[in-house]
């Protein structure tokens, strides 16, 4: 368990290692930690900061307090601070005896809960097998010299400025940009792949006007693989971009952008400028003008001319002698892959 | 030169803003693959049987005077025994009573078949039991594929929840809860193989039907099981997959086609050529395209969907669906005795309907045959496999129909026992069986109250089956005592090594079950809270 924790600590980490007046050391000169070896030497030792604590705590009580738990503290540093390091109910800067944290942690907590973790041993006990990543005395220095509130400021400048779209807004978005409702997916000139043949929809939404009942199995999974919550089955919402989110995206924009296709001339979300069956040698320049419109409709941003030169030759042409319909629902697909449609 | 992304950066792309920083200095560990051993099993098989089970009904720890106390007397159910006496429960193996009662006992259960009709290969006769009790061949595929030879059993097992969700949860990760907190152990099985296999395993984590979906919590978004719950009949089997993971559906396919195309990485770097569509190389490029624009999370969040599609491609140019179509699952074992049963022609739950053997509604089910091809044609590192019973009977039985629960709960045991046995004699590596190459990890979310299965339990039963196991031991059991008088009972104490490397004793828990499973894969690298043991004497001796 020991090498287990600090597995959990060690990958791309700034190395930590106890120091004993409550500093970590910096890492720069020394192999990673082994929190059997002792305290490092004070000279290469620098105050915790509260993320040093946060990650160090992380690995016993993330489990029990992490994302979407009841006390959330170690969802994000500003949770850590607002609900844990400035709230005196816990942490009284300064003044390790009067901070309750530290009474919870060693089995002396005088509340409702009077140990920390809930059942089994007490950190403290923990401490003494050597399955913590942080140790008590480590702690209280770290209390008693508490950092000033937004002492740690960090650099958000590597976060990534692209998020992609929920579950939900997969499904909206299809919608709205293929100008496709609920009712095209059942229409009598489509016969639909066995999964898309009904709008996908949350498990845990009630069956609405359609008679989902014996047809349940074949609308959900698809919303759930996108990411969607399953509520009822305890599966909270991912937004990663995983294997199943890409491969029911790749398969929907497949057979929705053809469903668009097919209802040809009435759909003037995806036709406005050509037709269907307009062939390049006939309208070169209103398959390139319509593909242009296509592209500004679903990524929001015009495209350059070589990626116009290069949707038109590359991808409409290629499949151009199969019939419009494949051709344009190739470029359609195309675009529904695209980073800027499947992200805000 | 082009710079690379760490795998920092690239967990990190699609993490809260909130986080980044922080992860900027610390990213969680992603356990890396171990090197594999030949004794570990190569893959995760479990099954989940909805609803809390009644586990002492299949595997029997408890002594003579026990059952007098708590089991019902046996009764017909339309014809059918339900329940048993105390001396119809015998050692699987034929060795009688050899151990009974020890710390750890053989297999026992009781035996209500005709044995000696069903040895020969004929039908059971319907002989009396005793007391006008008919045989009932339920639970015979144990004995037939002698499957004490690859199981053993842990009682008493603390789900430390009677609540459904709450029960599938902790049998999943080993944590009760209403939400997740700690990866399903499927996924850490498929992430911790992850490397290993990724090039000859398209799907890492599959779930079967509609049970539990194996939560990822914070490992990496690859082991994101591929859920395939419209598994109701043969050809939902495959549409299913149809519209996943092939090319199939005419209304999205039609006319795309695939040529070899060269490749490169996010980078720009070459790598081995792929069959693409024009679609997947443009998107491709576009994506390309947009790298270097903003920051390195950008980057991060694009690089994996560049990799995402490449896989996609990959997979569906793999076609696997003809693939399991052409894979046979039932092929080294003969019909079960159930397998000329029909619509309106069945034991409870026992029943094989549709117009082929292998196919239909059925307590069989197309799943067992689905799970069967992926295990044959090694597609996977985990299956989530769901299990409910004749028509999807879930097993939540609250003791309307007294024997209801027995009936179905014993024809389910009966069609596990036929899927285990079809692994065990289909050839595996190193001479061994594709069962001895599979750890199989069959559970309910809880078990049931007596005496007639009325109300959940959180104390249940789990068993191990296939490698890396010491077979035919019953480990732990109820605290039963004399004359009963109560309607569930706790765990006795079992033997553990806790997660310093203590031994301690006490009654076993959900997470000493997927301690223990994930041990014997030969899996060091995870985490389940509530500080979980390895239960003595599951794992085969090293």
């Amino acid at each position: 368990m020991k090498r287990a924790l600090f597995m959990a600590l060690a990958a791309g980490c700034v190395v930590l290692a106890g120091c004993p007046d409550g500093t970590i050391g910096d890492g720069s000169d020394s192999a990673p930690p082994d929190p059997g070896a002792g305290p490092t030497s004070p000279s290469n030792c620098e105050p915790l900061s509260n993320a040093d604590v946060l990650l160090r705590l992380a690995p016993t009580c993330e489990a029990c307090h992490g994302e979407g738990s009841n006390l959330p503290l170690f969802e994000s540093l500003a949770a850590f601070e607002q609900l844990l390091a400035y709230d005196e109910k816990y942490v009284v800067g300064g003044d390790p005896d009067a901070s309750a944290l530290l009474d919870l942690l060693d089995g002396q907590g005088a509340g409702s809960f009077t140990q920390m973790p809930l059942s089994g041993p007490t950190f403290a006990e923990l401490e003494t097998a050597e399955q913590t990543a942080i140790t008590m005395a480590e702690l209280r220095q770290w209390i008693e010299n508490l950092p000033e509130p937004g002492a740690d400021p960090f650099d958000f400048r590597n976060a990534s400025t692209m998020r992609r779209l929920r579950a939900e807004q997969v499904l909206s978005s299809f919608n709205a940009t293929l100008g496709l409702s609920d009712t095209d997916y059942f229409s009598s000139n489509y016969n639909g792949a066995l999964n898309d043949s009904f709008p996908a929809r949350s498990p845990d939404e009630a069956p609405y006007s359609y008679n989902y009942s014996s047809n349940q199995n074949q609308v959900y999974p698809r919303f759930t693989a996108l990411g969607g919550p399953h509520w009822l089955e305890g599966k909270r919402r991912s937004n990663d971009i995983t294997a199943p989110f890409l491969q029911t995206l790749v398969q929907m924009a497949q057979v929705r952008c053809r469903l668009a296709v097919k209802k040809g001339a009435s759909d003037t979300a995806i036709f406005q400028f050509a037709t269907r069956d307009m062939t390049s040698a006939q309208d070169a320049a209103a398959i390139r003008e319509n593909i242009a419109y296509l592209f500004l409709r679903l990524l929001a941003d015009p495209p350059s001319e070589e990626e116009l030169d290069h949707l038109t030759d590359e991808v409409f042409k290629t499949y151009e002698d199969q019939g419009g319909e494949t051709a344009w629902t190739a470029v359609c697909a195309t675009l529904v892959r695209d980073p800027r449609w499947l992200s805000y | 030169m082009t710079r690379r992304l760490s795998r920092r950066a690239l967990l990190t792309g699609s993490l809260g803003l909130t986080q980044m920083a922080l992860l900027e200095r610390c990213v969680r560990s992603v356990p890396s693959a171990r090197a594999s051993t030949n004794k570990h099993p190569k893959r995760l098989v479990t099954i989940y049987v909805p609803g809390g089970w009644m586990p002492s009904y299949l595997w029997c720890p408890l002594s003579a005077a026990q059952i007098d106390a708590v089991v019902p007397t046996p009764r017909k159910l339309s014809g059918e025994t339900a329940y048993f006496r105390s001396d119809w429960v015998t050692n699987m193996d034929g060795s009688g009573d050899e151990n009974a009662g020890a710390a750890i006992q053989k297999l026992r259960t009781a035996k209500m078949w005709d044995e000696a009709s069903l040895i020969n290969g004929n039908p059971d006769q319907g002989i009396d039991l005793g007391g006008g009790s008919p045989s009932n061949p339920k639970g015979w595929s144990w004995i037939e594929h002698a499957l004490w030879e690859n199981c053993s059993v842990v009682h008493g097992v603390d789900q430390g929840t009677a609540a459904h969700l709450s029960g599938r949860i902790s049998a999943m990760c080993g944590a009760a809860g209403a939400e997740y907190r700690a990866p399903a152990i499927h996924s850490v099985v498929a992430n911790a193989l992850f490397d290993q296999y990724a090039d000859t395993r398209p799907l890492p984590s599959v779930a079967i039907g509609q049970g539990p979906i194996p939560h990822i919590y914070d490992l990496p978004a690859r082991v994101a099981p591929t859920v395939m719950s419209s598994v109701n009949s043969t050809a939902g089997m495959l549409g299913s997959l149809e519209a996943t993971l092939s090319e199939r559906s005419s209304n999205g396919w039609t006319g795309i086609q695939r040529e070899l195309h060269e490749q490169v990485d996010f980078h720009g770097d070459p790598m081995a050529a792929l069959s693409t569509t024009a679609i997947d190389e443009h998107a491709l490029r576009q994506i390309r395209a947009l790298r270097g624009g903003s920051s390195e999370g950008t980057d991060a969040f694009l690089q994996s969907i560049y990799d995402g599609y490449q896989n996609v491609s990959s997979v569906l140019a793999k076609d696997l669906v003809s693939k399991l179509e052409s894979a046979q699952g039932i092929e080294h074992t003969p019909p079960p005795f159930w397998a000329g049963f029909g619509a309106g022609q069945y034991h409870f739950g026992t029943r094989q309907g549709g117009s082929s053997p292998d196919s239909g509604e059925g307590t069989w089910m197309p799943r067992f045959e689905l799970a069967l091809r992926l295990l044959k044609e090694d597609m996977c590192s985990a299956i989530s496999l769901y299990c409910p019973g004749l028509g999807g009977f879930n097993f939540d039985t609250h003791g309307v129909t007294p024997g209801l629960h027995f009936a179905h709960v014993r024809a389910v045991w009966e069609v596990i026992g036929r899927f285990l046995g079809e692994m065990k004699a289909t050839p595996g590596s190193d001479g061994g069986t594709l069962l001895d190459d599979t750890l199989v990890v069959i559970f309910s979310e809880f078990a049931r109250t007596w005496p007639d299965a009325q109300d959940h339990w959180p104390i249940t039963s789990v068993a191990f089956a296939g490698g890396g196991i010491e077979p035919n031991r019953m480990i732990g059991n109820y605290d039963v005592p004399p004359g009963g008088g109560q309607v569930g009972y706790e765990g006795t104490a079992v033997d553990l090594i806790d997660e310093g490397g203590d031994p301690i004793s006490r009654p076993p828990r959900s997470a000493d079950v997927i301690y223990t499973a994930l041990k014997i894969m030969g899996i060091d690298d995870f985490f389940i809270p509530g500080g979980p043991g390895e239960i003595v004497g599951v794992a085969a001796a090293s």
